[in-house]
């Protein structure tokens, strides 16, 4: 089995407790969830590398607003 | 994912078999449960066909190729699990764990292990119309106690969800308790 590296990560007050919310709302452990975004991160990369574009809709107002990632 | 004996209900013979759970599927591995399976699906394909049966009734998935599946696992949130036994791949499964949600009730939102595909070796499958009792029995419902089980490994507590499978008996998204 491959061994877990480990790191430290510094947050500000306000990004500690947009990840404590977070984690909360979608009951997971703030490791998890911080997995969770990584992986996500790495989908939409490689998706919008391969040429397609993030999107939302908001179907109510007929509206649709692309986002951009860096 | 360290592999893992287990127990695998032997249904040709009787008795009980150990298999092997693998899991950190790599894309090769894929292309050879592809290679191992194929010539007992194109049979199976003749066999049917030479029955008369209708292809409405054929197994829904007869088509899937696990060597297309390979660059998913490219990606962080995809794992290949397998279980062998008798030196042969009898039963693969791919689950992605970022691009789903559970839909349900209180849960809705919360993150899941989706199964993308979970399918048994042709000779595992029960077809009826062409007299086909399968060699090994159980071996989906091990793969998908596996889901379940990295569910709780990834702090999702159970969740599971999947609307495909090529055994036609698994459609739901289900929590463990």
């Amino acid at each position: 089995m491959t061994p877990k590296r480990t790191m430290t990560l510094n947050l500000s007050p306000a990004e500690m407790d947009s990840l404590e919310e977070l984690a909360a709302k979608k009951d997971l452990s703030k490791t998890a969830l911080l997995r969770q975004a990584l992986r996500l991160y790495q989908l939409v990369d490689v998706r919008l590398s391969l040429g397609e574009k993030l999107v939302f809709e908001d179907e109510l107002q007929k509206k649709k607003s692309e986002l951009v990632v860096l | 994912m360290r592999p893992r004996a287990i127990e695998l209900l032997r249904s040709d013979k009787g008795g009980i078999a150990v298999a092997k759970l693998v899991g950190g599927l790599a894309p090769s591995h894929l292309e050879l449960v592809e290679r191992a399976w194929s010539g007992a699906t194109v049979e199976m394909m003749m066999n049917l066909a030479l029955a008369g049966i209708a292809g409405d009734r054929w197994p829904q998935s007869l088509h899937w190729d696990w060597s297309g599946r390979g660059p998913a696992l490219r990606l962080l949130q995809a794992t290949g699990i397998g279980l062998t036994c008798d030196d042969e791949w009898q039963g693969v499964m791919l689950t992605l764990t970022a691009e789903h949600i559970t839909r349900l009730g209180s849960d809705a939102g919360k993150p899941i292990v989706y199964i993308e595909f979970l399918e048994t070796a042709p000779w595992n499958w029960r077809i009826a119309d062409i007299g086909q009792s399968p060699r090994f029995r159980g071996v989906g419902s091990l793969l998908f106690r596996e889901a379940v089980r990295q569910s709780m490994r990834e702090g999702f507590k159970g969740r599971v969800g999947s609307t495909h499978s090529r055994n036609q008996n698994c459609s739901t998204s289900e929590r463990a308790t």
